[in-house]
């Protein structure tokens, strides 16, 4: 895919008004389109070029822009039309929907684990944040202390968190 | 000798001015009509080379060009060269060409080769001098030496008859080990020569129903299983590389099929080894597989997430419970089944099996540290 294709679909479909100057601002090159080539179709052009409009409305960065339309053509891709567009009035939520979208399997292992791990007893006081970095996820944990009793407690608790997964 | 089926299929053979007298050269103008073949002139493969569009990338492999090597034949595998962050085996390639005439989704060349065609070194000879220096140089290392790391070892060899230059070759360092690995049944072209212990086939396989879906041009899965148990009555030591598990809903049932296939036709004392691997492949790959296989692919659709090493995985939980399952699946059968993960990660390997290979008495020599070569 290069710019210059990028664009006369954009022009045929009538998206050119707004995606000629994002493509300028941002400076996107062919290379970062590459994920597009698959796509055939001109309900499925329409359904991108509309997504994008959505992630130009909401001013996502170059990086956000770019991942969320691979995800979003890799969605097409697989069937999906209106079902794209649940939540879009919100990037952060819409972001979110996209994921679940495009990692079924995933989303619901996740949330089982976070349910799961936000139930243990962690230490009083302490902030735990459910995450996936990459191929991984679990629990960031952050605690302050302030003295050798205050460790003392946050072990004893750590070790009741660890005898509870050890006995599931 | 005769081919057990039709040979590769070239739209066009190109053979470089310096191959013009090779054996290869002779064996390709005897076996592929002579419209097809054309003689070049050095420098015609750098002009093939350069990234590659999906439509160059399917046309590479129906064209071929014989040439000579100009660098370093024996290198090792790539995971060994990432022991930072994975924990490999001692294996070591010996790259004899490139490019595949089958047509796997998941295929790791597709990011990784720049040249345009289908190569075929023919200066062998040279590769075995090398060899030979190596093994001269350590004779009583357990080398592992394979051969189809960049094509496989076996689906051209029926142009190149090879394999069997290289069973003489391997025959009297018996501490040295040559591993072909293939997805084809191709195995007649070497058969009549008795095997050793020293000498290893070996199958990269998956249950029949991931190979109908993503294993384009390969043998089918009781294919492999015959031409290994053509090898095995031969006297041919044997390996399964059950790599890369591909998940889908009903990976259990068909893996489980699959090791109870092997361990019911197999031996434990028959097949050295059985590597598992989980779907792995470099971020940049993702587009060409999408414009080659289109996302209802299980492997261009696969959930697959950034991990250690850069390479798209899946999940690490999933990965290690896949693992864990063949793994397990195996050694319910016996325990004697001798098992590893290939190009995985410490904290993976603990969390499917609670050990890392080097505390594992079977696997210690396997993954103990070599003199460093061919880097």
């Amino acid at each position: 895919m290069n710019i210059e294709q990028f664009l006369l679909k954009a022009k045929e479909l009538g998206f050119s008004a707004t995606v000629e100057p994002w493509i300028e601002a941002k400076k996107v090159k062919g290379a970062d389109l590459a994920f597009l080539s698959p796509l055939k179709t001109d309900l499925q052009w329409q359904l991108l070029f509309k997504a994008l409009m959505q992630l130009i409305e909401a001013r996502t960065s170059y990086t956000d822009s770019l991942k969320n339309l691979e995800l979003i053509s890799d969605l097409i891709l697989m069937g999906h039309e209106e079902t794209l567009f649940e939540q879009s009035h919100d990037f952060a939520k819409w972001s979110v929907h996209l994921r679940a979208l495009r990692y079924p399997a995933t989303t619901k292992r996740d949330d089982q684990l976070k349910d799961k791990l936000e139930k243990l007893p962690w230490p009083y006081g302490s902030k735990t944040k459910f995450e996936r970095r990459g191929d991984r996820a679990g629990i960031e944990l952050k605690m302050f202390i302030t003295s050798e009793a205050d460790l003392i407690k946050a072990i004893s608790s750590l070790e009741r968190v660890k005898d509870q997964i050890g006995a599931e | 000798m005769a081919p057990n089926n039709s040979l590769p299929v070239f739209k066009k053979i190109y053979i470089d001015r310096c191959s013009e007298n090779s054996e290869v050269a002779a064996r390709v103008r005897s076996l592929y009509p002579v419209e097809i073949i054309e003689v070049v002139e050095s420098g015609f493969l750098a002009s093939q080379r350069g990234p590659m569009t999906a439509e160059e990338f399917n046309l590479s492999k129906q064209t071929l060009l014989l040439t000579e090597f100009k660098g370093q034949f024996f290198k090792r595998c790539p995971g060994a060269t990432q022991k930072k962050t994975l924990t490999c085996c001692n294996y070591h390639v010996l790259n004899l060409g490139s490019q595949c005439n089958m047509n796997c989704s998941y295929c790791y060349l597709q990011s990784y080769l720049n040249t345009k065609m289908s190569l075929i070194y023919t200066n062998i000879d040279q590769a075995l001098e090398e060899l030979k220096a190596m093994i001269n140089e350590f004779p009583n290392h357990p080398f592992r030496v394979g051969t189809g790391e960049i094509i496989d070892s076996l689906s051209l060899d029926e142009i190149t008859l090879y394999s069997r230059k290289l069973i003489e070759f391997f025959k009297p360092y018996p501490k040295w080990v040559l591993e072909f690995k293939t997805k084809s049944n191709k195995v007649d072209q070497f058969i009549d020569i008795p095997g050793a212990d020293n000498i290893t086939v070996s199958w990269s396989i998956n249950p029949p129903y991931i190979i109908d879906r993503e294993e384009h041009g390969t043998a089918r899965f009781h294919e492999r299983i015959e031409a290994a148990k053509k090898c095995r009555d031969q006297g041919y030591k044997l390996a399964f590389h059950i790599d890369p598990m591909i998940y889908h809903p009903e990976w259990k049932e068909n893996y489980g099929f699959l090791v109870d296939e092997i361990t019911s036709t197999f031996t434990p004392e028959e097949v050295q080894i059985i590597s598992i691997g989980t779907l792995r492949y470099q971020p940049e790959q993702r587009h060409m597989m999408r414009d080659r296989f289109g996302v209802q692919s299980l492997v261009v659709g696969a959930e697959m997430f950034p991990s250690e090493g850069n390479k798209l995985r899946y999940d690490a939980t999933l990965r290690g419970e896949m693992l864990s399952f063949v793994f397990k699946r195996l050694k319910s059968k016996s325990e004697k089944w001798n098992a590893f993960f290939c190009m995985e990660t410490p904290e993976t390997w603990i969390s499917a099996i609670e050990k890392v290979p080097m505390q594992v008495p079977e696997l210690k020599d396997m993954f103990k540290p070599l003199p460093v070569v061919g880097t």
